[in-house]
């Protein structure tokens, strides 16, 4: 038997003690004395009372602390501590479009996976399951965010941290760089232990190809239609690049034009400023990008740090603006997400916010009942007094 | 009977050692008696015993054998002589013996002990000047013995103080003036704490009328110092007051107190009868009595906290 939040348990001890201690110190009026002088002490409408060190209402005693151990228990939540021996694992499941063969990470998951095992199924976001044919399908068309998908393996280690001693983290993915962001190593290392990495082949055809790209300050950019009002933006973003800087927005992407096209930088209001969509019927995986960020080449505006990051985000492979991976990269992002050291304790992780206790609503009514007495009791021994 | 023969032997056996003590001691009265019995205090009445003072011019109505005809044989003047008389004082000593005198329980430091051991002691110290004495007892009932002179009249004293246990709230003023009018030197042994106003005024008019009034203001030292613990007082002469006696409100009670004995004290002396406080266990009983014989000041009452 363990406790899942052990502290309502000890908060319930000290109040019980504190109980003990007030019928210890029970008040009675103090004893009455002749003083023919008396009609010189003040009147006072206070009663005086004095503490008697004695032992009062067993009965009343014992049904407080009942009341108070009950609910502190209840609230404890304790559980059934099953055989520690268990490894527990949390499978980290890429669903995006950056793995070659949907079928190799369902089966690479089916095969890692064991009862009492977390599935943790990522693309842009992440998605906790225990179901390991539960998994969502794969979407395509979006980049897998490697950051979301710890930050949702940590809660799906508190889910199953009862009953284990360690936890692993597998993570089956390709691992492309543009999976990764700035914020990864930090929520990586925020991981208390090494993980596994289970590689599947990548989606080559959406990367290594370069796209055909229109980039032309003047001229209506491919898909774009003149806007009515031509207005001005102060940034621009692509992926985790911004830049920020005064921009004369002329073209705008209609709704239609995005159809089967992927946004690879939006204007800080959110509009599209980039789009890319694939060339149909090639099987190179070719594609076509359109970029209406106008850019005044007089000046040093375009040798700013932030804008050769845009630029090289905007015209690198195909792939929803992902950079073009590079074998170092890929080799420095993989020993980064495994880590290094034992597996992680079980008891690192707080306590799931939905883990019950079998025990808690019998204590609960225990805890009302013995309510319920202590009311009688009280009763009957304010009767008496009186 | 039997019972209060055995309540009252401790008080029995005091008042023995107490006579012993005084043995010896005269208490002269602080005026002169208007009684033409003699005794041992100075009288007002001018008379013919062999202590001569003066002579005055004989008056029509003055006894023909009282004139010295040597005087008048070698003066030609009728002259009177006068003598210095002395006279008794009959005592009588009023003792109130209301409920609020049985404090503390303990009998043997309470004030109706040292109460009764001043009204003994000065009816023996007064009887050994050839004074009668006699005794108001107020308590639930009121016993008097009017003054007498005769041989055991001490004995018979203690034995009806004896008898007695102080309770009850019976006033004392109706004694008081019903001793006044049998006596010229009245003792009054109370603690003040009934009829204080009329007891007061009674002696005023003693005193005006040419009595010897002498009040003994009995406190129990447990009520200049009340005990530290918290307590719900009660007065036994009035048992509806109750008042919580707390450290807080220790020090307003002592000032009362205080206010009010100061106020008494200035009373009485203004009214021109002797006023002394006795603190019970500040003195023997017997060092008091001296103390009144002889007209000297009560030691001042102090608390442990003075």
């Amino acid at each position: 038997m363990t406790f899942l939040a052990p502290g309502f348990l000890y908060a319930a001890l000290a109040a019980a003690l504190a109980t003990i201690a007030l019928h210890f110190v029970a008040t009675r009026e103090p004893r009455a004395v002749a003083l023919p002088t008396a009609r010189f002490v003040p009147e006072s409408t206070t009663h005086a009372l004095v503490r008697a060190r004695r032992f009062s209402d067993p009965w009343l005693l014992a049904l407080r602390l009942l009341l108070l151990l009950s609910i502190g228990a209840a609230l404890a939540r304790p559980v059934r501590v099953p055989q520690r021996e268990r490894i527990a694992r949390v499978i980290i499941a890429d669903r995006s479009g950056m793995p070659a063969s949907d079928t190799e990470v369902r089966d690479s998951v089916r095969a890692l996976y064991r009862p009492g095992d977390a599935v943790v199924a990522f693309d842009s976001a992440a998605h906790y399951t225990t179901a390991v044919d539960s998994l969502p399908p794969a979407v395509t068309s979006v980049t897998g965010s490697l950051s979301a998908a710890l930050v949702r393996a940590h809660a799906a280690a508190s889910r199953i941290r009862a009953g284990t001693d360690s936890i692993e983290l597998v993570i089956v993915s390709p691992l492309t760089a543009a999976e990764a962001d700035r914020a990864t190593p930090r929520i990586r290392a925020t991981w208390p232990g090494r993980a596994r990495l289970v590689r599947v082949a990548s989606n080559t055809t959406r990367h290594g190809v370069a796209p055909t790209v229109t980039w032309n300050a003047g001229a209506r950019p491919p898909r774009s239609v003149a806007r009515r009002v031509v207005d001005s933006v102060g940034a621009v973003t692509a992926g985790t690049d911004v830049l920020v800087a005064p921009f004369e927005r002329r073209w705008e992407f209609p709704r239609d034009s995005l159809r089967g096209a992927s946004v690879i930088a939006r204007w800080v209001d959110g509009e599209p400023a980039a789009v890319e969509w694939p060339v149909a019927g090639d099987s190179a995986g070719r594609c076509v990008r359109s970029i209406a960020i106008p850019v005044d080449s007089t000046g040093d505006f375009v040798l700013h740090p932030a804008f050769l990051r845009l630029r090289d985000r905007l015209l690198g492979v195909c792939g929803a603006g992902a950079t073009q991976p590079d074998s170092a990269v890929a080799a420095s992002l993989a020993t980064m997400v495994a880590g290094s050291g034992p597996l992680a304790r079980a008891s690192a992780f707080p306590p799931g916010p939905s883990a019950s206790s079998p025990f808690a609503p019998w204590l609960l009514a225990l805890a009302l009942v013995a309510a319920l007495l202590e009311l009688v009791v009280r009763r009957r021994a304010s009767g008496v007094e009186s | 009977m039997r019972q209060r023969a055995s309540a009252a032997d401790p008080l029995l056996a005091s008042f023995g050692a107490l006579l012993d003590v005084v043995r010896g001691l005269r208490w002269r009265a602080r005026r002169a008696s208007r009684i033409a019995v003699p005794g041992m205090h100075p009288s007002r009445v001018r008379g013919t015993s062999a202590e001569f003072t003066e002579y005055r011019p004989y008056r029509q109505g003055d006894e023909v054998r009282r004139i010295d005809w040597r005087l008048l044989a070698r003066t030609d003047r009728a002259q009177i002589r006068l003598s210095e008389e002395r006279a008794v004082t009959p005592t009588m000593i009023v003792l109130d013996a209301s409920a609020s005198l049985a404090y503390p329980e303990d009998i043997s430091i309470s004030k109706w002990r040292l109460a009764c051991e001043l009204a003994i002691g000065l009816a023996a110290v007064a009887h050994a000047g050839a004074d009668p004495v006699g005794v108001t007892i107020v308590g639930e009932t009121v016993r008097t013995l009017p003054p007498r002179n005769r041989r055991g009249v001490i004995g018979e004293l203690i034995r009806v103080v004896a008898a007695v246990r102080a309770s009850g709230d019976a006033p004392v003023a109706p004694a008081v003036h019903a001793a006044l009018r049998s006596a010229a030197r009245v003792v009054v042994i109370t603690d003040l704490l009934g009829d204080a106003d009329d007891v007061l005024r009674a002696a005023s008019e003693g005193v005006a009328a040419g009595r010897d009034v002498h009040l003994l203001h009995v406190i129990a030292r447990e009520e200049l110092e009340p005990a530290a613990s918290v307590a719900i007082v009660h007065d036994p002469e009035q048992p509806a007051l109750r008042r919580p006696l707390a450290p807080e409100s220790r020090a307003a009670y002592e000032r009362a107190f205080a206010t009010w004995r100061e106020d008494v004290a200035r009373r009485w002396l203004a009214s021109g009868a002797a006023y002394r406080v006795i603190v019970t266990g500040a003195e023997p009983a017997a060092h008091v009595i001296r103390r009144i014989a002889r007209d000297e000041p009560m030691l001042a009452p102090t608390t442990s906290r003075a």
